[in-house]
């Protein structure tokens, strides 16, 4: 059988590269806007950010209510007449009670903005510390009482 | 019994209380972001809050059920209820009846006005209903849902009272009574004086 050898180096280049590639791919899924949409679909994308007035659950894209669609006019006249999407969502947001779906960035709601990122930041650090300490007991090795008693014991069987 | 090296037991203690630090910090954060989403305002619930309240009056300017165009910018000096309304909705018929007392009372001093919205409503039930249960003050045709999306409103009936310069000072909902609307006037203008 062939012993396949690993440098040294290629589990930590291995690690690398996966990250690299998640990144990449959040970056892009975040980021990277398209080709440019048809006024419906950016209506869709608008409206699905902004949440129905009179359901539970349910944005405005996604209702049938009648205050939904009078949304969904409001927003087709806007993009027609060039508003951005940020404007659009600022100037219905300023007419109703809370129908922001995505939380602001800044004030308090920011705050679910930031408390993941350190929630996930700090569990990695707690798993980092957690497998460090592993390493250092795997690693650690019998002192000579050690071996004494285990000889001890060993004899007296 | 072997001997422990002392380092070894300061590591351990030091990667324990880390870990406990970093533990109690997270439940912490969690708890924090349970509180954030736990107290935003729900969605499904009715409120007679409103973005609108000491903001000018949205324009309503359109056709109306007689024909004639209305333009809410002409009613100044007056107070003005903005009534949105669907002929098929239960407390907006149960409303109607105080909506005609309010406006006979204020029709002959001139003082207050009436107008109503049509919310997703077709000309001809809105005109038979008004031909039925009586009201004569302008009713706005709101074809493509403009003016219920700039007064915010999001289930009918809503009424909103403007004040004689044209202000929004009041959001009223699930339907209102002339008593209730002579009150509220009545006391904005003690308030004034």
């Amino acid at each position: 059988m062939t012993a396949i050898v690993k440098h040294p180096g290629f589990r930590r280049w291995s690690w690398l590269i996966i990250a690299a590639l998640v990144l990449a791919s959040l970056f892009r899924a975040t980021f990277d806007a398209g080709p440019p949409r048809t006024t419906e679909e950016q209506v869709r994308a608008i409206g699905s950010t902004l949440k129905c007035p009179t359901c539970r659950s349910q944005s405005v894209s996604g209702s049938d209510s009648t205050a939904a669609k009078a949304i969904r006019n409001d927003i087709t006249r806007r993009v027609e007449a060039g508003e951005s999407a940020d404007e659009i969502r600022t100037a219905i947001a300023a007419n109703y009670n809370d129908v922001q779906l995505i939380p602001k960035a800044s004030g308090f709601e920011g705050l679910v903005w930031g408390l993941p990122v350190v929630a996930l930041v700090l569990g990695l650090a707690a798993l980092a510390a957690t497998f460090a300490r592993w390493r250092r007991a795997a690693v650690r090795e019998a002192s000579d009482a050690d071996r004494a008693l285990v000889e001890q014991a060993l004899a007296e069987r | 019994m072997t001997d422990v090296n002392p380092d070894d037991v300061d590591v351990d203690v030091r990667a324990g209380r880390l870990t406990l630090i970093i533990a109690s910090t997270l439940a912490v954060l969690v708890a924090l972001l349970v509180l954030l989403l736990a107290t935003r305002a729900n969605g499904g619930e009715r409120s007679e809050r409103s973005p609108l309240i000491g903001r000018p009056a949205p324009t309503i300017e359109g056709p109306t059920l007689d024909g004639t165009v209305f333009d809410l910018t002409a009613y100044r000096g007056r107070w003005v209820v903005v009534n949105f309304f669907w002929t098929q909705c239960v407390p907006c018929i149960e409303e109607h009846p105080e909506l005609v007392a309010f406006q006979a009372e204020h029709a002959t001093v001139g003082d207050a006005a009436l107008v109503s919205v049509l919310f997703d409503d077709t000309i001809e039930d809105a005109t038979e209903f008004f031909d039925t249960n009586g009201g004569g003050w302008p009713v706005v045709i709101d074809a493509d849902g403009g003016v219920g999306v700039a007064y915010g409103v999001a289930r009918v009936p809503e009424s909103f009272l403007v004040t004689p310069n044209g202000i929004v000072v009041e959001r009223l909902v699930e339907g209102v009574t002339a008593a209730q609307l002579n009150e509220i006037i009545g006391q904005y203008e003690s308030a004034a004086a």
